[in-house]
């Protein structure tokens, strides 16, 4: 395939960040973090959106020692051939895994919000079919879609800031009653809801520009998504009462329910459009990433049809909840938690390669040796 | 033609998805109500009464002719609901709610009960105001009112007196956060029927502890002041007051001032001493007068002799509104709120429903006159 075709610019690196972090989560984000930790859960956003700086910065190190390589290439470099291939199976996995939970969620909000009769494998059909279509011709279209439907997310801004005319910022007071534990705990959750940014490890070398400017793309899309976040908690937070955020598992929709404008009656509805933009970015992401990495192992199976193979199989994992309604609990509370494996994993790669003083062109003398 | 069949099967495909015809809501299947009302039967079942408009299917697009009333009954809201749609050759529909009546007797009991299925619902339509009425609620339904939708007529009658600021302005929605709070109550319209049953008429602010209505209303001026010390009132709040007393009782237009609230600021500050809490709210008021007969606003001394005089008069009113809401163990001010926010220790070891009537709530108004009219 032509590299040049493949290549980003930082800009656009940095909207596909944001737009793979905006997604299912967010709806349900404020009751998530109200569940761990009460009114304090915003400060848990902004230390989850500081703890991830901190991996970045990891990841960061770790492509500067390995140029031009994916994660699943450095791991082949060091850890041998057989184990990064088993390594990238496992990476296959997760990508399909998380596409699914995405789809399983969407399914269940869109299922619940507004077509309650309508088959949920339809809804999710829908979603797949779009999401083959978005992600089948390869990174440049992805980053090109996601910073054409960026401008979405001041939308929702926007419409979320209408309702603080009735917010009552005494709901939030007092700051710290959780206590330094529970707020340090609680940012797990937080992290879990930003997932999305392990998109780095495979597009990090697929994007033009110095390390140095790639890494402040990456930088500016975390403050971007923890701002953003926090700000959508503290809304919430100042919009309902705690004893009542905690029977509204999407407060963010509930809050637009009860506004009525001229021309629109159900805000909710708008709103919920626009996320399924956003729900539809991230699903697109996965899929891709799935297909990407899917690749790196059966390379002799197109990107394209991979993109199909996988997108079958994220379809029929979607089909499960169908059975047993348990089954989506599971999944939202497994997944989120192996993909910190995923997540840390590369920092374990990087304190290898400095235990073997294994670098870039370290390994590549290395195979002209041998 | 395998091209051809590429494009053409998607487009078919999804034109059949897209549609979404699971989830079509036809207009002709369903029964709008624009209000409903609830209330309390002798033998403890709920009573359920909706409006709707009656379209006249006419060319041209329909015209509403009239409006039809019909009532359900059931253990819950929701089952007499069902006891209405048993009734009706249509499904109701909540979706387009806009006023929402309940019986006193019933808000006594639990308003949240009531509330729940519009809570529930992802197509009810939360916007709806909610007020409670006096006596049975479906009285208010039943008015023999000249306009031809009872739902407008209640909406209009309301939205007037939000801007007067004689009652609050509420909908379901607005209420949630405060009837889950421990910390603040709220309050909702008050309205009552006329005798003749032809009018209804907006009495006041009927005030609330936790989820139950307390029986105890706030009318007249008190209601109106009292929303302007929550700084929850309308555009243009107006008062009229007798300032100067008379032996007799004849007609003295005279001694009577009548002035609107052009603009309105309010403070609450709320301190712990010695375990015992003092809550002082400060409303600063800017006003017009809208009538004055023995006008003498050309004078400095005579303005500010008003403004001393009206201020009294705003904080007496402020005092007696204060008295009922204690009384009525009504936190609407959310006094408790500030507890919780600023004195988190105290609020852990208080019993804030024993303790509220024994808070020190101190109003003070100050007035001002910026405004006369085109003559002084």
């Amino acid at each position: 395939m032509n590299r040049d075709k493949e290549m980003i610019t930082y800009q656009q690196f940095f909207f596909l960040i944001i737009q793979t972090q905006l997604g299912v989560g967010v709806l349900s984000l404020p009751y998530v973090m109200h569940n761990s930790v009460h009114s304090d859960g915003w400060i848990s956003v902004l230390l989850a959106g500081l703890l991830l700086q901190g991996v970045l910065f990891v990841y960061f190190m770790l492509f500067k020692r390995f140029k031009s390589r994916n994660i699943l290439d450095i791991a082949g470099l060091l850890f041998g051939k057989k184990i990064g291939k088993l390594i990238t199976l496992f990476y296959i996995l997760y990508f399909i895994s998380v596409g699914s939970l995405i789809l399983v969620l969407y399914a269940r909000i869109v299922d619940r919000w507004i077509l309650p009769h309508t088959p949920n494998w339809v809804i999710c059909a829908l979603l797949v079919v779009a999401g083959i279509y978005l992600s089948v011709d390869g990174l440049k279209i992805l980053a090109r879609f996601y910073t054409l439907v960026t401008p979405l997310v001041i939308l929702v801004v926007l419409l979320v800031s209408y309702t603080l005319k009735d917010a009552n910022i005494y709901y939030i007071f007092p700051i710290g009653q959780a206590g330094i534990k529970n707020i340090v705990i609680g940012s797990k959750d937080a992290v879990l809801s930003m997932l999305g940014f392990e998109i780095i490890l495979l597009t990090f070398p697929m994007v033009s520009g110095t390390n140095r400017q790639k890494f402040k793309a990456v930088s500016f899309a975390n403050l971007f998504i923890t701002i953003l976040y926090t700000y959508l908690v503290v809304v919430s937070f100042i919009y309902f009462s705690p004893e009542e955020i905690k029977i509204l598992p999407e407060p963010l929709l509930y809050i637009l329910k009860s506004y009525t404008f001229k021309i629109i009656e159900r805000t909710d509805l708008l709103f919920l459009s626009i996320w399924i933009f956003l729900v539809f970015t991230s699903f697109g992401s996965y899929l891709f990433l799935a297909a990407k990495t899917g690749s790196k192992l059966f390379y002799k199976i197109k990107h394209r049809r991979l993109v199909y193979y996988f997108a079958f199989i994220i379809f029929g994992i979607s089909f499960l909840p169908e059975f047993d309604i348990q089954f989506i609990d599971y999944m939202s509370s497994y997944i989120p938690k192996t993909s910190f494996i995923f997540i840390l994993f590369p920092s374990f790669m990087l304190i290898v390669s400095f235990l073997f003083k294994k670098s870039e062109q370290g390994c590549e003398a290395n195979d002209s040796n041998s | 033609m395998i091209r051809i069949l590429k494009i053409s099967i998607p487009a078919l495909v999804t034109t059949l998805l897209l549609s979404a015809c699971w989830d079509q809501h036809l207009l002709k299947d369903v029964k709008l109500f624009m209000a409903a009302s609830f209330d309390l039967t002798p033998d403890g079942k709920i009573l359920d009464e909706l409006t709707s408009p009656i379209i006249n299917k006419d060319q041209g697009g329909g015209t509403v002719k009239g409006h039809t009333v019909t009532s359900g009954i059931g253990n819950t809201p929701r089952e007499a609901r069902w006891d209405i749609d048993r009734k009706t050759d249509k499904i109701f529909e909540a979706s387009k709610l806009r006023v929402l009546i309940i019986g006193d007797e019933l808000a006594r009991k639990d308003l949240y009960s009531v509330l729940d299925l519009f809570y529930r619902d992802p197509k009810s339509s939360l916007s709806a105001k909610v007020v409670i009425a006096e006596g049975m609620a479906k009285d208010l339904l039943r008015l023999k009112t000249e306009e031809e939708k009872i739902s407008s007529y209640l909406f209009d009658l309301l939205e007037s007196q939000e801007i007067a600021s004689l009652i609050p302005e509420e909908n379901i929605q607005s209420i949630c956060a405060e009837m889950f709070d421990p910390g603040e109550d709220f309050v909702l319209p008050y309205l009552r029927a006329a005798e003749d049953g032809k009018t209804a008429s907006a009495e006041g602010v009927a005030l609330f502890n936790e989820r139950k209505f307390t029986g105890r209303v706030l009318t007249g001026d008190e209601a109106v002041i009292f929303l302007l010390l929550d700084g929850n009132a309308g555009k243009s709040p107006k008062f009229t007051k007798k300032i100067v007393e008379s032996e007799t009782d004849n007609f003295m237009p005279q001694n009577f001032v009548s002035f609107n609230v052009k603009k309105a600021k309010e403070t609450l500050e709320v301190k712990v001493k010695r375990q015992r809490v003092i809550a002082n709210i400060n409303l600063s008021l800017k006003i017009e007068i809208t009538y004055y007969p023995r006008n003498q606003l050309y004078k400095k001394q005579e303005i500010a002799k008003l403004n001393k005089k009206l201020s009294e008069m705003l904080t007496n009113d402020a005092v007696a509104a204060i008295k009922v809401l204690q009384e009525a163990n009504s936190d609407s001010f959310g006094i408790g709120r500030m507890l919780i926010a600023h004195y988190p220790d105290y609020w852990k070891q208080v019993d804030w429903k024993k303790e509220y009537v024994n808070v020190a709530i101190i109003p003070h108004v100050e007035l001002e006159i910026i405004g006369h009219g085109i003559i002084e």
